[in-house]
């Protein structure tokens, strides 16, 4: 095991280098530079152009900026963003993961764990009005054009209904009464969310291992279940926790929306590959088997088809879990959530190096250890696999 | 069915938690003027570093601006030089030994906002620093800033500046500035606190990278000189103004008078009682009538900047009454247009852009060497068809780099000009006079194909490219494109259509100049100063402002001296110091421009601000013409107050 | 009455190129404790009526008639719930290929022990897992091996873990579907013989299913054989063995080796079994019959005794 862990993290090395270094190439060859902005500006003289490529290093032929940037690199020095000199990369991405994160690792677990369940029961029940309406509800929203959808959304719920904001992830005039960071409450959420998972999860693993009968087993679930939402309900509403309770509060009621669309657009995906994969299953003898044994129907679905259907889910799940830092552009865009997409976007058009090739890099990081994790759940799940 | 019921349910506690969550909903009962803005600031930890290099956006001039003095302002509907920090006028520049001087006397007892008088020290200490020469670089540290500093601190001009006493500055010129580099220029400039900043600029020339260390320092509570201070920026969600409690000039009335034809011709400000209650007067204010009179305030206690992922969904704020204005640099587009002029309580001013687009040549080749050519190009071009039909009459026609919206400096087209242009006539009309024109010049024309196969030279012609800004960078300089090579393939040339980005188009035409005709437009300031820059032959190396190589084409200037004379004519504008002199110069330059058509203005567009009138107003100043409109006045909050309603 | 009596069943297909009659008007009936033996060529519909009993057929199947009577109670009738209790604890099965019954994410014993607390609701979950240590011993498994998956188990050991969880719940039936196919020789011999030990010392009855004459020749009390969807011959091992009446099953006699017997060729059934989709006329054997009549072409032979306890479905049968 130890073998194959240090083989894959040098290969996960040397990926992540290839990978430097063809994005550092791919934005570099565009044409032109960030210096080009000052072609705008009649009055500005062109040796203030020639002195802000040197201060970025730009007048440096192109190997020699390569080597920079690698020699940076290596020390974990993402390097200084040049559209907000001189704010380093780092901190810039710092500042916008938290909330893209958060709005994209909630929307995530909520549309694979509807597609792992609708792909579940229509694959079983097939040709039932479920199975025709999932699908084609799916397909649709799944093919829709995005940001008409994302608007369209909005302005059902938040203009004409007004159940909802229109978009940002914070009320500025609520805001404004007090000096809390945002990022210092979307950090207490990751925080507290995470905690109550972490608890569930434990919860129901350790009702496995004791191999509890049904009954007491869902009864300790729900027990599990009510002990973190009471928990998360007093800190939010809770005297003692103000102001960060109502400002968590606000950024949950403007999350809303944007993770009930991006759910909604996304969940088809999951669902039909877990259809499918449950239809490669269903085809097992040991399904058959399992009903022969006279177990009950919810039983040999999930227990035993969905169990071994979810394989190929995991994978996809993991690498979905990591682009969540990506973030979403339309998403971004259309709900006012300026996150990691919109950098990238923002930061590949106006050719701040720096900045773009060290948000590709973050990227990666995160997609090849995902890919690491998501092999090793992979061998934890199915125990017909293990590495040498 | 059971899914049925599951769904129902799910909506249901979605509307729910939308209740259970929401605490109540916005709160406009607060006296604070709410704006969107849809891009986000950058490098928003000082005003120093706000101003400098890339981080040099419009956003950041929107929370940032106002909150420094200048010796001088620009009046608002007149945009003449007033003086503001200074007393009066400066005095006239005379020649001290190798140096052109001019003396400035400050008002007595302005304060920052932490009760700090202002005093020359300032003003002394400002110019100076910017203009110290950077020890990593050897160049003038404002060059090395970047972004507003070289304009604001020209090293090339300035030698230094000395406090005399405690209110009353010298400037010490090396050369003799004009309009542009003087009351246009550096008395325009802003003035720093030196208290504030002397030490952290101490340590930032110490250190190796003096740009990078200034531009580091942390900011915001830098005492304020204007109606707000800095306050608060939230990255990704807003920025927020407080009102400066310590404003000096809160209750000033400025008033501008209007003459028989309502053109402006008169200012004058009643400082309050703590400025000793000074009246200042400029133009004529006696037998004339008051346009408009505005009370300075701040009126609100605070100004909140709403980030918005998009243009559209700012707008869609104020439709639903989110914000009160919308910061807007780009017009609408045509449907954003309309809901917002159709929503009750929503008020879209429109004004005249700062601004200009065009249609340039590469004078160095043929054809682009003749000015028959290029005169034949532009009358083909159907400026009103494009703007009126295709571009749903949301842009303006353009004649002249200068903008009409700026009134002093703009010079209209005479008759036979516009005879010239071939305003008015039909597409076969203009064809057949283009062909006419260049036939007459020697341009040989195969009638059977309809094509120029040649120049009076006898170089054949060969198929040209026309770069212009694609749909998704710009559409209405796309549709211009489109409309210029369907119009010059018609006339008889072979053009293929290139559009492109803003970096495609900037790296060919300005860093490599490997261009035949190319597209693009310029955001100008209140001086034309430009026009020496777009048309100066100093200007025509790659990286400079004018990559089509002047005001002619070389052939042209051997024959004629066309070149020589423009830039001798601009040099004289530039050194200018009489505004009327000024002018008669500005409209020559515009006449020599229309004359060899070294560029083709496509259109101008206009300046679009929207904003809620039931809940704000600017105490009338919406309802006159405002060059560039209310964003470019950075929203106005000085005077801005929020009327009573619900 | 017989323990389990299974008349006239009728059992389509509904397939896109038509109706498939994969079992025509199957009688038979099993007592307690006996052994029967169905042989016939892949395809006959052996495996489809073992389903049939079970109620495990596909979709597209269509029973259209019949009745399977276990104990009294006609499964073809019951409704689903009813049938999930009878399956496993009334009858259970070894399924062909056992390697793949088996859920490869599981633990063997785990599997076991989940059809005993399903059916048995009230063990615990130790005493369940005490049985399936019985079991295994039963079997002739390690018992430790309880916790290993099932690909740590070599084939033969795995169709032992297959068999000890058709034993699990103490079924009064045993549906074994080729339960020795994929293993070789010795494996098969050793296994035959101790589900047969096992069957007789519970008191079990069990019906296997093979295309492998000499299988069911070891272990079966009766044999039946079936061709095209109908069964042809029924009687005692013996008696089909020493004077088969069936053509057929004549022919299947002659087509196996034997290792006593004198040296001879391997006689061969000319043609193919036929087309379920649109079966021969009246007997289905008839177009590889070689004393076939122009009778057997018209009217279809009923299965009927021609010894005591010996039926066959002949109008020209052989030995009779």
């Amino acid at each position: 095991m130890w073998k194959f862990l240090i083989r894959r993290v040098l290969q996960i090395v040397l990926t992540l280098y290839l990978f430097a270094t063809i994005v550092f190439f791919i934005v570099y060859l565009q044409p032109g530079d960030i210096s080009q902005v000052y072609i705008n500006n009649p009055k500005l003289p062109p040796e203030a152009r020639e002195a802000l490529k040197r201060q970025l290093g730009l007048d440096q032929p192109p190997h020699i900026q390569y080597l920079n940037f690698m020699r940076n690199l290596v020390t974990g020095n993402l390097g200084i963003s040049f559209s907000e000199y001189p704010r380093p990369v780092w901190d810039i991405i710092k500042e916008r993961l938290p909330r893209t994160v958060a709005l994209f690792l909630i929307a995530t677990l909520i549309y694979y764990a509807l597609g792992f369940h609708l792909g579940k029961l229509i694959a079983w029940r097939r040709k039932g009005l479920l199975d025709y309406s999932a699908t084609i509800v799916g397909v649709v929203l799944f093919t829709v054009y995005t940001p008409w959808f994302a608007y369209l959304i909005i302005w059902i719920f938040g203009y004409k209904l007004g159940w909802f904001p229109l978009g940002k992830f914070l009320d500025p005039v609520l805001w404004r009464r007090y000096d809390v960071p945002a990022n210092e409450v979307f950090g207490l959420m990751l925080t507290v969310g995470g905690a109550a998972i972490l608890f569930l999860l434990a919860v129901y693993v350790l009702g496995r291992k004791l191999h509890l009968p049904p009954l007491p087993r869902a009864l300790m679930n729900f027990g599990a279940l009510g002990l973190a939402g009471g928990s998360v309900a007093y800190l939010l509403w809770g005297p003692e926790f103000q102001p960060y309770g109502l400002l968590a509060r606000d950024i949950l009621w403007h999350m809303v929306l944007p993770v009930t669309t991006v759910t909604l657009i996304a969940f088809g995906g999951a669902m039909l590959l877990m259809r499918d994969s449950m239809l490669e299953v269903i085809k097992e003898d040991y399904v058959l088997a399992a009903k022969a044994k006279g177990l009950p129907d919810k039983v040999v679905r999930d227990k035993h088809a969905a169990r071994n259907a979810l394989l190929p889910m995991i994978t996809s799940f993991v690498l979905a879990l990591a682009f969540v830092v990506d973030g979403g552009i339309i998403t971004e865009t259309v709900f006012s959530w300026k996150g990691m997409g919109l950098t990238l976007l923002d930061a590949v058009t106006n050719e701040d190096l720096p900045l773009a090739v060290g948000t590709f890099v973050f990227t990666g990081i995160f997609a090849l250890i995902a890919h690491l994790i998501a092999d090793i759940a992979y061998a934890y799940l199915d125990p017909r696999i293990r590495y040498e | 069915m059971k899914h049925l019921r599951f769904l129902a349910l799910a909506v249901l506690s979605l509307a729910l938690l939308g209740f259970g969550l929401n605490y109540g909903g916005t709160a406009q009962e607060e006296n604070v003027f709410i704006t969107a803005i849809h891009s986000d600031l950058k490098g928003a930890h000082s005003y120093i570093s706000s101003n400098a290099g890339p981080n040099n956006t419009v956003w950041n001039f929107y929370v940032w601006s106002g909150t420094h003095p200048s010796l001088y302002t620009l009046s608002t509907l007149g945009l003449q030089p007033v003086p503001a920090l200074a007393k009066d006028f400066a005095s006239p520049l005379t020649q001290e030994g190798d140096f052109w001087v001019s003396t400035v006397e400050l008002l007595q007892g302005v304060q920052w906002s932490d009760g700090t008088e202002i005093t020359a020290e300032d003003v002394a200490w400002t110019f100076n620093s910017f203009l110290r020469t950077n020890p990593a670089t050897g160049n003038a540290f404002s060059l090395d800033l970047g972004g507003n500093y070289p304009a604001w601190y020209d090293a090339e001009f300035i030698d230094r500046v000395e406090a005399v006493d405690k209110y009353t500055v010298k400037f010490y010129f090396k050369k003799k500035p004009g309009l542009a580099r003087w009351e246009f220029g550096a008395l325009l400039s802003p003035i720093f606190p030196k208290h504030y900043w002397e030490a952290r600029f101490e340590e930032a020339f110490a250190s190796e990278d003096p740009v990078k260390t200034l531009l580091a320092f942390e900011g915001q509570d830098e005492p304020s000189a204007g109606a707000f201070q800095f306050s608060r920026w939230e990255p990704g969600a807003f920025a927020e103004v407080v009102a400066n409690p310590n404003y000096s000039f809160r209750g000033t009335i400025t008033r501008e008078y209007r003459d028989a034809e309502g053109k402006i011709v008169g200012y004058e400000e009643v400082l309050p009682e703590n400025l000793g209650g000074l009246v200042r007067t400029v133009g004529t204010t006696e037998g004339v009538e008051v346009a408009l009179e505005l009370e300075t305030g701040p009126f609100v206690d605070a100004v909140l900047y709403n980030l918005y992922g998009s243009q559209a969904s700012a707008a869609l704020a104020v439709v639903a009454g989110e914000v009160d204005y919308h910061f807007n640099p780009l017009g609408y587009g045509f449907e954003t247009l309309r809901q917002l002029e159709e929503t009750p309580g929503v008020r879209v001013l429109r004004n005249a852009s700062n601004g200009v687009f065009y249609l340039s040549f590469n004078l160095r080749k043929s054809p682009f060497n003749y000015v028959e050519f290029r005169r034949a190009v532009r009358c083909v071009i159907d400026k009103e068809f494009v703007a009126d039909q295709l571009l749903a009459g949301l842009v303006i026609p353009a004649y002249s780099p200068v903008p009409p919206g700026n009134a002093f400096w703009h010079r209209p087209l005479t008759e036979e000009e516009k005879a010239e242009a071939c305003i008015g006539l039909t597409e076969e009309e203009r064809i057949a006079r283009a062909r006419q024109l260049l036939i007459d010049a020697g341009f040989q024309f195969d009638a059977e194909k309809e094509l120029f196969v040649a120049d009076p030279e006898g170089n054949p012609i060969t198929e040209m490219e026309l770069l212009h800004p694609n749909a998704a960078y710009d559409n209405n300089r796309n549709i211009f494109g489109l409309h210029i090579v369907d119009r010059l393939q018609k006339l008889g040339f072979p053009v293929r259509d290139v559009p492109a980005g803003f970096n495609n188009i900037v790296t060919l035409v300005f860093d490599e100049q490997d261009f035949d005709m190319w597209q693009l437009g310029w955001g100008l300031g209140v001086y034309p100063d430009y026009l020496e820059a777009f048309f100066h032959s100093r200007n025509t190396a790659p990286g400079g402002n004018a990559p089509q190589g002047g005001v002619c084409s070389p052939r042209e200037n051997e024959l004629t001296g066309c070149q020589e004379e423009f830039d001798r004519l601009a040099d004289q504008f530039l050194a200018e110091q009489d505004a009327r002199k000024a002018q008669q110069i500005a409209f020559e330059l515009q006449r020599l421009v229309f004359e060899w058509a070294a560029y083709v203005p496509t259109h101008y567009v206009q300046q679009q601000d929207a904003y809620r009138a039931d809940r704000i107003n600017w105490q009338g100043l919406e309802e006159f013409p405002v060059l560039d409109g209310i964003q470019a006045g950075a929203g106005y909050r000085g005077i801005v107050k929020k009327t009573a309603s619900q | 009455m017989a323990l389990l009596e299974v008349k006239d069943v009728t059992v389509h297909f509904r397939t896109k190129r038509g109706e498939v009659q994969a079992l025509d008007r199957v009688s038979f009936a099993l007592e307690r404790g006996e052994a029967l033996g169905l042989v016939g060529e892949s395809g006959c519909g052996k495996t489809t009526l073992a389903l049939t009993i079970m109620r495990l057929l596909a979709e597209n199947a269509r029973i259209l008639g019949g009745h399977i009577w276990f104990k009294g109670t006609d499964l073809l009738a019951l409704p689903e719930e009813a049938m999930r209790h009878v399956r496993w604890k009334g009858i259970s099965m070894v399924f062909q290929a056992a390697m793949n019954a088996l859920n490869p994410v599981y633990r063997v014993g785990d599997q076991i022990v989940e059809a005993i607390l399903t059916h048995e609701p009230k063990v615990t979950v130790r005493e369940a897992r005490e049985r399936v240590a019985e079991l295994f011993r039963l079997v002739g498994l390690d018992p430790k091996r309880m916790d290993h998956y099932p690909h740590e188990f070599s084939g033969g050991m795995r169709q032992r873990a297959v068999i000890a969880m058709a034993l699990a719940c103490h079924p009064d039936v045993i549906l074994a579907d080729e339960p020795t196919t994929a293993l070789d020789v010795i494996i098969q011999d050793r296994i035959l013989h101790r589900l047969d030990e096992i069957r007789k010392q519970l008191n079990m009855s069990i019906i296997y299913i093979s295309h492998d004459i000499a299988v069911i020749a070891e272990v079966a009390d009766t044999v039946g054989v079936m061709y095209a969807g109908k069964l042809v011959e029924i009687g005692p091992t013996e008696a089909i063995f020493r004077r088969p009446h069936h053509p057929y099953t004549e022919g299947l006699m002659g087509a196996f080796p034997s290792v006593r017997g004198p040296k001879r060729e391997l006689a061969t059934i000319p043609g193919e079994p036929p087309n379920l989709l649109n079966p021969p006329s009246g007997c289905r054997f008839h177009p590889r019959c070689p004393y076939a009549t122009a009778r057997c072409k018209a009217e279809e032979p009923p299965l009927v005794p021609f010894e005591v306890g010996h039926l066959a479905a002949c109008w020209h049968p052989r030995n009779a």
